[in-house]
């Protein structure tokens, strides 16, 4: 190029154009360190800060579609991969970062905070979201290194405890460059499979170590997992955001087997051993129950149909009783009525009765003369009068007719 | 009697009697002899009656405490 040739003068544009050319050649594929400042993530997506030291500032992009594994932050040092590119309409340059990473351990933690408070405001920690472990999982999933103690622990912990368990294993890249996609990758396949529970972790480490752990892709697919996820990442003492965001998180990859299998295998046949005895104790007192009630119904009934009968037969009794007894005490009336108006009868034909009155009698010898013999037979005879208490002898000289009746 | 009549034959034989002094057209002697009878057999009865409301009541008492 003859850009600078004698004095004939050049245009800005191709003043711009041979700076582009120039830079861009010589800068590629760089990589710069230093601190961000002013740091914005546009709502495009795309992310613009300024990398700077204490003497020196540049312009730098990161375009939306290149992946950030954390949140940049004011302050926060970093190492910067990318090309140095010219912005000819403003005459500016800048560095087009492909990748970002934190420069130290304190910046790990700054970007680890950063992501942690970022995550925390979306709700991706609620309790709320986090969905409960199955009781008896038969199926299990796990994502961690195929080399690891952690994959052995966690197949021996559930060989202990559940051995019917059928375990998808996803060998899965779990530190250093491209293990937080492979872990995202791990997550959304193994969701696909018939398993129940998730569980991905890995033993402990440095934060580097465990860095894909922390990043906001790991934490997205873990949010979006239909599955419930155990996170076992490295010891008791190391959080990672994605124990965070897992809906449960395990001390230790053995701890993780423990919690996907909380029924033992022993454990469950004695809670099959303990309902079979529950429902037979049940069903015994349910058709027990049903029997007494039928009984009680059946004898219940019976009893007062016995007992109405009882009542009929004792009224009836008690009627025939009365009713025999009326008759009896009417024949007896009835016969003692008659025996009274014989009686009176028979007084009243008592011969001697009239004597009492002061009436007599007339007999000639043993007869006595009644009242249809005239006494013409008895003339010049003699009669007896007899009264009660005395009788005379008398002689008839006269007879009379009576004008008394 | 031969032979002790059944329960229900009682209360026949006891309506027979009933009838045969509701009529009143019997001998005293044979009325007398008819209401005696008659008595004698509503005491057996009800004496009856009495024996199986109690065998009813024991039965349902000795069913109640096999209840647990």
């Amino acid at each position: 190029m003859q850009i600078t040739n004698q004095n004939k003068a050049i245009s800005v544009s191709e003043l711009t154009g041979a700076i582009k050319y120039v830079l861009e050649e010589s800068f590629e594929n760089i990589s710069v360190i230093g601190e961000i400042s002013n740091y914005k993530h546009h709502s495009s997506g795309h992310r613009y800060f300024t990398l700077k030291d204490a003497n020196a500032q540049i312009a730098c992009t990161m375009w939306k579609h290149r992946s950030l594994n954390f949140v940049p932050s004011d302050g926060m040092r970093v190492i910067i991969s990318g090309t140095v590119t010219v912005y000819p309409q403003r005459g500016n340059y800048q560095i087009d970062c492909s990748s970002i990473v934190p420069a130290g351990q304190g910046d790990l933690f700054m970007a680890y905070e950063a992501l942690k408070a970022k995550l925390d405001e979306q709700g991706y920690f609620d309790t709320s979201n986090k969905k409960p472990l199955p009781g008896l999982p038969m199926n299990i999933a796990v994502a961690t290194s195929p080399t690891g103690a952690a994959i052995r622990d966690i197949l021996s912990t559930i060989e202990r405890r559940f051995p019917a368990v059928n375990v998808f294993f996803r060998p899965t890249l779990v530190q250093g460059d491209g293990s937080a996609e492979d872990i995202v990758e791990a997550i959304n396949q193994l969701q696909k499979t018939p398993a129940e529970v998730l569980i991905v972790g890995r033993g402990g480490g440095s934060i580097e170590d465990l860095w894909s752990f922390n990043t906001e892709i790991v934490a997205n697919a873990i949010f979006k997992c239909k599955i419930p996820y155990i996170s076992a990442v490295g010891h008791e003492t190391d959080f990672t955001i994605a124990d965070f965001v897992a809906d449960r998180r395990a001390a230790t990859p053995t701890a993780a087997a423990e919690l996907a299998t909380p029924l033992t295998k022993s454990e469950l046949i004695d809670y099959f051993e303990n309902q079979i005895f529950f429902m037979r104790k049940l069903i015994k007192q349910n058709i027990k129950e049903k029997n007494d009630l039928l009984n009680i119904a059946v004898s219940k009934s019976a009893h007062k149909r016995i007992i109405d009968k009882i009542n009929q037969y004792n009224q009836f009794i008690d009627s025939s009783e009365y009713s025999i007894q009326k008759d009896l005490k009417q024949t007896f009336k009835n016969l003692s009525a008659k025996i009274d108006h014989l009686e009176t009868s028979c007084r009243l034909l008592n011969p001697a009765a009239p004597l009492e009155k002061g009436f007599a009698y007339i007999k000639a010898g043993n007869k006595i003369i009644s009242n249809n013999e005239s006494l013409d037979n008895y003339l010049k005879k003699e009669i007896e009068l007899v009264r009660k208490d005395e009788t005379a002898k008398i002689k008839v000289i006269n007879i009379l007719q009576n004008k008394l009746f | 009697m031969a032979k002790e009549l059944k329960f229900e034959d009682k209360i026949k034989r006891i309506e027979t009697i009933v009838e045969q002094l509701d009529k009143g057209d019997s001998q005293l002697d044979e009325m007398i002899k008819l209401f005696e009878e008659g008595m004698k057999l509503s005491t057996e009865c009800r004496e009856y009656l009495e024996n199986s409301e109690m065998k009813v009541n024991n039965i349902l008492e000795k069913y109640s405490e096999n209840k647990e």
